[in-house]
């Protein structure tokens, strides 16, 4: 009963570990080609983390080992950017815990491909301040999961809704004898019985 | 979309990372915050897809095995939600149970709630509901609440049920005087003294369908073809209900109130009086004044609408949580337009005092009274028609009760009042000696009323309490009924 369908084919639990564990596999051997036996304990831990307490302290947890590898980072080709992509790889894999895993692919490449473009511009543009960057690339950040937040909102509650949830008189009863019992229940359609005498 | 702890922790997780980066000045930290923030927004995305096809394929039933029944009864109550497809989120659905019913004792209650766990697709819960309280109530929409483990939203879902609550059986409730019943069917009353008063209207001749009973022989003999004869109702003779429902009127517990068993009895007077043809009209007053003047017409409409008054009518707070006075419908509505101020998008403090401003400014203003005579006077006081007025009130205040009954007689002919004992409702009546001298005091008070010219008196109240009262009556304590009557 597990099984979760999007365009594309149909994605058991069983394809999500192996994916998952594929992907855990490959950052380990990305650090053991770039980094040495250091690596492969930052992979090991890794997936220790990413199984414990879930994916983002997983990959938090191999940033903070690749920063310890690599304590000097410039702006050209490094092989540092190996086990970085591999951990993008293992961000995409984290999405087969969704339901649509390929569009959280699409978001995460997005949003991660967006939020990377801006701390590189950030870095440049500012003789390579860490402080900005991290600002500018944390505000923009909260901006798109507040628009998400917002678009969720939206969706599930549209305008339309709300304003059926707007006081609606029954237009047979005068305006000066309405009382609030004249108005029609909210949110459904139940019919509501109009009183046909005299109320004062 | 509500964030739990889970996400937030991984919100502080980003910029705990974003500050080693700023530390040890490595872009590799903030390059790892983004990855997480990469997951968080596409985290949300995902939710928010599988959240739209759970909307969509959700379908949420609340049924009752019967939507009108007696109050005291219990009738079950089955919560049942079926997905389309099976959903990755975890579905908590709650029914929405209406407050005076009741799903059990505060213990051992059990909630009217299931879960649909990731990838059941159906789920069914059935409780019984007790129903202490007669009246309309309306169940709210049922929530659900969709969760993935860091965000989650609770949507409503479902059309509610409304069920018609009867008053109590007949049986439970004592209406007579001195202790004694004078029978069940409340509205059963004198001939000559409380009739329909039914007038003759017209002639006409008899078309299939018409009883035999409606033909009026001697005309038929006269006319030498079947006739029947029209009745029109003595619209001179018309019953006023006067129901008293301020604070007073709240003694007792839950469904057993003073207010609950009149209110029981003007529902069956009312309803005696509609099927005889006698036009009826409600006055409903309360601690601020007049409430509610339904018009007097035999119609069924209005009937109906004197029945849902009734049902819809509680007694209203005592004096000590009123903090100012009662908002008038033209301050209420002024203020409805300061605090939406006319845009649509409305935060949580608006949501929450729209409704109570809404209620005022849409409802009819109320007559403003200082006591149940000053309010029948009001109501009354431009009719010159012979009519029946009866009150139902207690003796909280007897020198008003007395007024109160004056001005009712002044302006009709016949009286009746029905009262609540306040030694039935709440009070001790295991220390019989003291809960006999109330009620003796109180038969004394209706007494007096009775002797009124064209006035009755009758008390109301549970009759198990009548019966524990009376029995210690009997108990050897030096007392006996003779001493009421």
């Amino acid at each position: 009963m597990n099984a979760d369908t999007e365009s594309g084919g149909a994605i058991t639990s069983t394809d999500r570990t192996a994916l998952e564990a594929l992907a855990l596999l490959v950052t380990l051997a990305t650090l053991w080609l770039t980094v040495g036996s250091i690596g492969v304990a930052i992979g090991l831990a890794t997936a220790v983390v990413w199984y414990a307490f879930g994916p983002p302290y997983g990959l938090a947890v191999g940033f903070v080992g690749l920063a310890g590898a690599f304590p000097t980072v410039g702006f050209g080709f490094e092989p540092v950017r190996v086990p970085i992509v591999a951990f993008a790889i293992t961000l995409l894999a984290a999405g087969v815990r969704t339901a649509t895993p390929l569009r959280f692919g699409l978001a995460a490449v997005t949003t991660v491909s967006g939020l990377a473009a801006i701390g590189w511009l950030a870095l440049a543009s500012t003789g390579g301040s860490i402080l900005l960057a991290g600002l500018v690339t944390g505000a923009v950040a909260a901006t798109l999961s507040y628009l998400v937040h917002r678009y969720e909102r939206l969706s599930v509650n549209p305008p339309s809704a709300d304003r059926s949830s707007e006081t609606v008189y029954d237009e047979s009863v005068p305006v000066d004898r309405r009382t609030s019992r004249d108005r029609p229940a909210i949110g459904h359609s139940r019919p509501y019985e109009t009183p046909d005498g005299d109320e004062r | 979309m509500q964030p739990n702890s889970r996400f937030l922790a991984v919100w502080v997780l980003s910029v705990v990372l974003v500050g080693f980066g700023i530390v040890l000045e490595s872009p590799l930290y903030l390059a790892g915050a983004v990855a997480v923030w990469g997951w968080i927004v596409a985290r949300q995305i995902a939710f928010t897809i599988e959240l739209l096809g759970v909307v969509d394929g959700l379908s949420v039933t609340q049924e009752l095995e019967q939507t009108t029944f007696r109050a005291g009864d219990s009738v079950s109550v089955t919560l049942e939600a079926t997905l389309e497809e099976p959903s990755s989120l975890r579905l908590s659905l709650s029914g929405g149970v209406p407050t005076p019913a009741s799903l059990g004792d505060d213990r051992a209650a059990t909630p009217l709630a299931l879960t649909l766990e990731s990838g059941m697709t159906t789920a069914t819960v059935t409780r019984p509901v007790a129903w202490p309280v007669s009246g309309r109530h309306e169940f709210d929409e049922p929530t659900v609440t969709a969760t993935d483990g860091y965000v989650q939203e609770t949507i409503t879902a479902g059309d509610p049920p409304t069920v018609t609550v009867a008053p109590r059986d007949d049986d439970r409730i004592h209406v007579g005087a001195a202790g004694n019943r004078i029978g069940s069917a409340y509205g059963e009353h004198e001939s000559g003294r409380l009739d329909a008063g039914e007038v003759p209207a017209e002639l006409r001749e008899y078309v299939p369908g018409d009883t035999a009973d409606r033909i009026d022989w001697k005309v038929t003999a006269r006319l030498g073809t079947p006739h029947v004869r029209e009745f029109e109702t003595d619209t001179d003779r018309r019953t006023v209900l006067v129901v008293d429902h301020r604070g007073t009127l709240a003694d007792g517990s839950l469904g057993e109130t003073k207010f609950d068993y009149l209110r029981d009895v003007a529902l069956s007077f009312a309803e005696t009086a509609f099927q005889r043809g006698n036009p009826i009209e409600l006055v409903s007053v309360d601690d601020d004044g007049i409430t509610s003047h339904v018009g007097r017409t035999t119609a069924g409409g209005e009937y109906r609408t004197i029945r849902r008054r009734l049902f819809d009518l509680e007694p209203s707070a005592t004096g000590t949580l009123e903090c100012g006075r009662r908002l008038t419908g033209d301050e209420a509505r002024r203020r409805l337009g300061d605090i939406t101020g006319g845009g649509t998008d409305e935060g949580p403090f608006v949501a929450t005092l729209r409704p109570f401003y809404e209620e005022r400014a849409s409802g009819t203003d109320r007559i403003g009274v200082d006591s149940l005579a000053d309010g029948v006077r009001a109501a009354l006081g431009a009719q010159q028609h012979r009519q029946r007025t009866v009150v139902f009130t207690d003796c909280a205040r007897p020198d008003e009760l007395r007024r109160t009954v004056s001005i009712a007689r002044s302006s009709g002919t016949d009286v009746l009042v029905f009262l609540a004992p306040a030694v039935l409702y709440g009070g001790d009546t295991d220390d019989r000696e003291r809960a006999f001298d109330q009620y003796h005091d109180f038969e004394r008070f209706r007494r007096d009323l009775s002797r009124m010219e064209n006035v009755s008196a009758l008390e109301v109240g549970p009759v198990d309490r009548f019966s524990t009262l009376l029995t210690g009556e009997h108990d050897g304590r030096g007392r006996s009924r003779g001493g009421l009557s």
